[in-house]
């Protein structure tokens, strides 16, 4: 458990200057923002504070990219594959800081933009019941966010993936990532599908939505169906233990 | 079988069948399907049914009608106008092009509403304003339509526009009928839950229409459509017509340039025409009087065609019967079908299986060429 520990703490270590550059712009860009509040028509530099959100994934395809390649490069992946470790550990110690660098940056930002946009917020609930607005809210940002974490693991998962595969080829290693990244992205979509009956049993997410008619807005549940949710994590449970037998015992140093 | 290898061969397969079964296959099985339950599919449905159950004479408490005019001095000192925008939450438009150079608004508002007096009250300070905004004309309600006070539901509004012919118009409307006529400016246009009538438009007209139907003719140029729930008849299109429908049934005839159309769940009358291209998925088909080429991709569903020159069908589990050809040896024919059978009189004598026919005509000049999977071809 202490060589786990000791393996994140040296991938925290990695990921420093990552972490403090992109907590610095963010931080800076959202600092200007809230300075703007009152000089921007209503909402603008509520919805530009979001602008980051989707700058994170595509950290996280990079991570999930250089997240063994940075081994090979630095000639470190000898070193790794003789580690007293199981594959899933190593692995772990790898996606863990990722994760956590993902889901603390992408939750302090949107924690951020809620509370100093909270007048603008109060504005918008005012002119809809206010049971309905918040209630509504909650569910979809909850739903939301689940998405969006999600797609952050799905993103550095695949990305790993390709990289892995590509590494058993010497040449047009990117090109052979870009196309595993393709085919897997299609995989899940499709293989998904299927398996998507294999999950109808579990209950849905109820969600209160806003049904639009000419008299305005009425109050409607809807369920959205919870098997695609059960079919990713169950997808990327998958990759991950894939990505860490091929690291532990196919890839070739 | 080195590991390398194997994965190799292994990314060629499924990128095979990744590209075959995109282009191909086309189902609409994937991961995401899952998120639609029936009550989803329940709420389109009451969404159309709202309507009609809601809104009728009964509610409606207060009344006035009203006028906007923009005359010659007025477009003569906003000579950068060329566009007119009106979005109606709830209503309808009827508008027509005018040689005249002034745009007149002729309107009825109608509050629906719980309480009379306060209906009344409300209606009071109601008006059509107009806002400039570059060369783009805007036109809307003083206040919104929709969000209202506490008593009131929603305000109706019935516009009569007259506009200069040579305006472009985007035009979006709900719950009511818009008509569009006389224009030889661009029309962009939109409908929701009513009915739609296009004609006599010059320009290009592009329009999305939903759960309604809709007429639309004499159009001088091209026609961009996008139909859905929605039954409707197009007639004398002189530029090419690009339509998709989803769960409509759509009559088209007298087309004197190309129609491209995608369609799910419906049918369609297509007749006198230039060259055809569908992509479809259960939806029939009836063609007839085409000069020009048909191309088809497309599965669940009939072809019934008639009066045809060149053909290229790619089906599954759709049948095709072709009938009234002027005569059978002006075509070559080279059919196929797995897992169905050929009837085809002409060719009686020859030598055939019920699977595969070729066949040269003595005076050949047009292709019928046939591929279909769980289908008959039969041609009469």
């Amino acid at each position: 458990m202490r060589s786990l520990i000791s393996l994140i703490k040296n991938e925290f270590k990695q990921l420093n200057i990552l972490i403090i550059v992109s907590t610095l712009i963010i931080a800076v860009w959202e600092w200007f923002l809230i300075t703007r509040t009152g000089h921007w028509p209503p909402g603008l530099s509520f919805g530009l504070g979001f602008i980051p959100l989707f700058f994170l994934p595509l950290i996280m395809i990079f991570l999930g990219y250089n997240s063994y390649r940075s081994e090979w490069d630095n000639n470190n992946i000898y070193l790794l594959k003789i580690l007293p470790r199981r594959g899933y550990e190593i692995n772990f110690a790898k996606f863990f800081p990722a994760f956590a660098y993902y889901l603390i940056l992408s939750g302090a930002l949107i924690v951020v933009n809620l509370y100093f946009h909270q007048d603008f917020l109060a504005g918008v609930f005012r002119q809809i019941p206010e049971t309905l607005g918040r209630e509504v809210f909650r569910e979809f940002s909850i739903l939301a966010y689940l998405s969006y974490l999600i797609t952050g693991i799905q993103l550095y998962l695949i990305t790993q993936f390709a990289y892995i595969i590509a590494s058993f080829y010497n040449r047009f290693r990117l090109l052979i990532s870009i196309l595993v990244f393709i085919l897997s992205h299609y995989l899940i979509l499709r293989v998904g599908g299927f398996f998507n009956y294999l999950f109808n049993w579990l209950p849905d997410f109820p969600v209160t939505i806003f049904m639009e008619n000419p008299a305005g807005v009425t109050e409607s549940t809807v369920y959205i169906g919870s098997a695609p949710f059960a079919v990713i994590l169950l997808l990327m449970t998958g990759l991950f233990f894939l990505n860490s037998r091929l690291i532990a015992s196919d890839v070739d140093v | 079988m080195s590991r390398k290898k194997l994965i190799t061969y292994l990314l060629i397969i499924l990128t095979l069948v990744m590209i075959v079964d995109v282009r191909y296959v086309q189902s609409d099985n994937n991961l995401f399907e899952g998120l639609i339950t029936e009550s989803i599919e329940e709420m389109i449905k009451a969404e159309n049914n709202f309507f009609q159950y809601n809104y009728n004479q009964d509610s409606i408490k207060a009344q006035k009608d009203g006028n906007l005019r923009l005359g010659s001095d007025f477009l003569r000192e906003n000579k950068e106008i060329n566009s007119f925008n009106l979005k109606n939450e709830f209503g309808s438009i009827q508008l027509q092009g005018s040689k005249n150079q002034e745009i007149n608004i002729d309107y009825t508002l109608k509050v629906h509403a719980e309480d009379r007096e306060a209906a009344e009250e409300f209606i009071q300070d109601l008006k059509v304003i107009y806002n400039l905004e570059g060369a783009n004309l805007e036109i809307h309600l003083n206040r919104s339509q929709t969000d209202t006070p506490e008593l009131i539901k929603v305000v109706e509004i019935d516009y009569r526009i007259t506009v200069p012919e040579e305006l472009q118009t985007e035009l979006r409307n709900n719950y009511g009928k818009l008509q569009v006529q006389n224009l030889k400016a661009e029309v962009n246009g939109s409908n929701r839950y009513g009915s739609t009538r296009v004609n006599n438009i010059e320009s290009p007209v592009i329009l999305k229409l939903a759960y309604g139907e809709s007429r639309i003719d004499n159009l001088g140029s091209t026609l961009e459509f996008d139909s859905s729930y929605a039954e409707n008849t197009i007639s004398n299109i002189a530029g090419n017509l690009k339509l998709e429908s989803a769960y409509g049934f759509n009559k088209i005839s007298n087309l004197e340039s190309d129609l491209e159309m995608k369609s799910r769940y419906g049918g369609a009358e297509i007749s006198s025409a230039e060259n055809i291209e569908i992509s479809s998925r259960y939806t029939g088909f009836t063609i007839s009087d085409v000069e020009g080429k048909i191309t088809a991709d497309s599965e669940y569903g009939e072809f019934k065609l008639s009066q045809i020159e060149d053909l290229d069908l790619e089906l599954r589990y759709a049948d095709v019967e072709i009938t009234s050809l002027p005569d059978y040896e002006l075509y070559s024919y080279d059919l196929s079908t797995e897992y169905g059978d050929i009837n085809a009189d002409f060719a009686a004598l020859e030598n055939r299986s019920k699977e595969k026919l070729s066949y040269q005509g003595q005076r050949a000049k047009y292709e019928i060429i046939v591929n279909s999977e769980y289908g008959d071809i039969n041609i009469n």
